[in-house]
């Protein structure tokens, strides 16, 4: 990074604040439109019959001062909530500044400062160098419009993101570009701005047909279809055996059946929709995903963040040698609502195999699996020829699942705890679970079943493969071009300047002082604490990095 | 790139998988026991008075639901007083150089190996009962949501003593990362 592109950037004392795009309130407020909406229902109150008089009123049989009431009341509405909205947008601005206070011959910190709100200001510093991943998304009616919104992921999770909406499409890449220069990611990739922008530097991986994916996803929910078909099949019989008035007392049966088909067709609608125009892009350490039919969404994923990788192969899919890979990905977007995301929504096995190794450096392809206990045909009678474990290199793999064969991959740098556990029926039969906690979410790595006497080798060996990979110094140079200085810190002292202070949301500021240790009969809240422990795994990410690259190295 | 397992030891008993007869585990205070009894006492008792109105009562068809009510309460309170027993009995942890081992549960096994290294907290907590009891609750979290590192029930002593030498333990691993 040159001088003089730094220069160019303004500094922190006088930012000069960038506008959103103007049509941002109108887009903003599509729920709006439902408060007008409600709004005008209940103005016509009492009953809804003069609406449909409206209806007759609007075909020549009109009467006047009624429907001058309602057209007011309308634009009454939308005028104050327009007024609103652009208050509102000239009340919020944001601007990418240098902060060149502290910089004893360290890269230059560059923070994004974003001011809105009109009755509760909120001004929010984002320090660019703790940001995970920025990415720019279109949903459907700004894509329409050309515009787009850009998203800066922090390392604290979840609830940590800025959403720049909206800005020209253009000029949200053109941003994203910027606020890449300054994150530890974006920096490797462009340590010199002779080079151009990452942007250019990836390399397309993949490009999903929306035909296969469409063949697959139908495929996949087939039972769906066959559920129905049955269902359709009763309905007949009974019709046809008992007369149709025994069908229709039997309608409310069915009705359940019915709702619970709907909810998975519109899952797999929603599936194919999100998963449309699949493409992969490979940069230096991450991979770009984008995707969508009508919202485009574009997604980073950081490789050196993956915590587990699983190739999933349903029964259907088996048949045609086809799987999907799936990817976990420590703090931002895991929230539960939304499915997991997919690394490749479907993909050929051994592509999808060959994929995961490139990336990874974790071969899943024929891992000479270790069986579980002998007796586990007791408790798992359909599934227990599948299950299994293997210790690569880098992670553990787990292969589980009768109808939907899974291989899970865990890193052995980021387990953060292993436990055996043994039930009665266990017990009794010799076996025992091994578990892998992962940093983060409640899902965690399994070997069931294994033979209770070498249970404890398998725990003992991933405990310590675990530290090894922890520890090791790797041959790299230890250095971490985006995170400076990081060897060097002890962990606590790198949360306290952690990422962003984002202001008016008290919950996501880092509680300063040593978290480490001295949080004996304090008042925090489980929450806060878990929080603050995850804030710090993410902290150490940079020598995990270190392993992934390691484990590319290899390959 | 693949590697076999390590070998397989002889067969061992299933009690040697949680509780490594090589290492010195430690037990929890059997005050322990106390405490967690306390609301067993409370429902029992809860049991009783159900029962004796019940008896009271005049002849009607509720005395028979409301004893059935209270020999239950009284029931499952009994089998919990046994259970605590083998709880607290069952509840140990063993250091090792590198982690920490606890292991409880008798019906539902459990043990968790939690490196020093990766502790983030090391919380010392007691409720008025235990206060009273003179013990307290060690809490271990790491990263995960998903770790289960409790040691209820040591001597406050103990507890403080216990958190310190992990703390040192956590900072010396975590700086040598």
């Amino acid at each position: 990074m040159t001088e003089q592109h730094i220069d160019k950037v303004p500094r922190l004392a006088d930012p000069h604040l960038r506008r959103l795009h103007p049509l941002t309130p109108l887009l903003r407020s599509w729920g709006a439109v439902g408060v007008i909406t409600a709004a005008a229902l209940g103005a016509f109150g009492d009953d809804v019959d003069q609406l449909v008089w409206v209806w007759h009123a609007l075909q020549g049989d009109a009467d006047i001062p009624l429907l001058l009431r309602a057209a007011a009341l309308l634009v009454g509405v939308a005028a104050v909530l327009l007024a609103a909205g652009w208050v509102s947008w000239r009340m919020t601005g944001f601007a990418l500044v240098v902060d060149r206070t502290n910089d004893e011959g360290r890269d230059p910190v560059g923070t994004l400062l974003y001011h809105r709100g009109v009755l509760v200001r909120q001004r929010s510093r984002v320090r660019l160098d703790r940001v995970q991943s920025v990415d720019v998304n279109q949903p459907l009616v700004p894509r329409l419009l050309g515009l787009a919104l850009v998203s800066l992921d922090m390392a604290a999770g979840a609830g940590a993101s800025v959403r720049l909406a909206y800005l020209r499409e253009s000029e949200a890449w053109q941003l994203r570009d910027e606020i890449l220069r300054f994150t530890p990611t974006g920096r490797s990739t462009v340590a010199d701005s002779t080079r151009p922008p990452p942007q250019r530097e990836q390399q397309l991986v993949a490009r999903i047909s929306t035909r296969r994916l469409v063949q697959a996803t139908l495929l996949e929910g087939v039972w769906v279809w066959v559920l129905l078909f049955v269902v359709v099949l009763a309905g007949l019989g009974v019709g046809i055996g008992f007369g149709w008035q025994a069908l229709l007392g039997s309608l409310p049966a069915v009705f359940g059946v019915l709702i619970a088909l709907f909810v998975v067709l519109r899952n797999q609608v929603a599936v194919m929709l999100r998963d449309a125009n699949f493409t992969l892009l490979r940069a230096a350490s991450a991979i770009r995903i984008s995707s969508g039919l009508l919202s485009t969404v574009n997604r980073t994923v950081e490789l050196d963040r993956v915590q587990e990788v699983r190739i999933v192969e349903p029964l259907t899919w088996r048949w045609l040698g086809w799987a999907r890979v799936e990817v976990d990905v420590a703090g931002a977007r895991s929230d539960s609502s939304s499915p997991a995301a997919s690394l490749m929504p479907v993909a050929e096995s051994g592509e999808a195999v060959q994929f995961v190794d490139s990336v990874l450096g974790a071969d899943l392809a024929d891992p000479r699996v270790d069986g579980p206990g002998s007796s586990a045909r007791w408790v798992d009678p359909l599934g227990y020829r599948v299950l299994g474990v293997t210790l690569l290199d880098l992670g553990a793999v787990s292969r589980r699942g009768r109808w939907r064969r899974t291989r899970s991959f865990v890193p052995y740098a980021r387990v953060q705890s292993v436990s055996v556990r043994q039930g009665w029926l266990q017990r009794r039969l010799g076996l025992a679970t091994v578990h892998l906690d992962m940093p983060g979410g409640v899902r965690r790595w399994t070997a069931p079943h294994r033979d209770a006497s070498e249970a404890l080798t398998l725990v003992n060996e991933l405990v310590e493969r675990a530290r090894r990979q922890r520890a090791t110094p790797w041959s790299q140079p230890a250095k971490d071009p985006g995170d400076p200085g990081a060897e060097d810190q002890p962990e606590h002292e790198a949360t306290q300047e952690l990422a962003s202070t984002v202001q008016g949301r008290p919950g996501d500021v880092v509680q300063p002082g040593d978290e480490e240790h001295d949080h004996a009969e304090s008042g925090q809240t489980d929450r806060e604490r878990r929080r603050q422990a995850q804030q710090h795994e993410h902290e150490d990410h940079p020598r995990d990095r270190q392993a992934w690259q390691r484990g590319e190295a290899q390959q | 790139m693949n590697e076999s397992m390590p070998d397989r030891p002889a067969r061992t008993r299933s009690d040697d998988l949680f509780r490594d007869p090589d290492l010195t585990w430690r037990a929890v205070s059997p005050r322990l026991a106390v405490e967690r009894r306390l609301p067993v006492v409370v429902v029992a008792l809860l049991g009783l008075a159900i029962g004796l109105v019940g008896l009271l009562v005049p002849p009607s068809p509720w005395d028979v639901v409301l004893a059935a009510i209270g020999a239950t309460l009284l029931l499952s309170s009994a089998v919990a007083w046994v259970m605590v027993e083998r709880v607290v009995k069952n509840w140990r942890y063993a250091e090792r150089a590198q982690d920490l081992l606890v292991t409880h549960g008798r019906l539902y096994r459990r043990l968790t190996v939690i490196p020093y290294g990766r502790m983030q907290v090391i919380e010392v907590s007691a409720n008025p009962v235990s206060t009273r009891l003179d013990i307290a609750t060690v809490t271990l979290v790491t990263a995960s949501a998903s770790t289960d590192a409790r040691i209820p029930g040591l001597p406050t002593a103990e507890a403080h003593a216990l958190r310190d030498r992990l703390a040192a333990k956590g900072e010396a691993m975590t700086a040598g990362l």
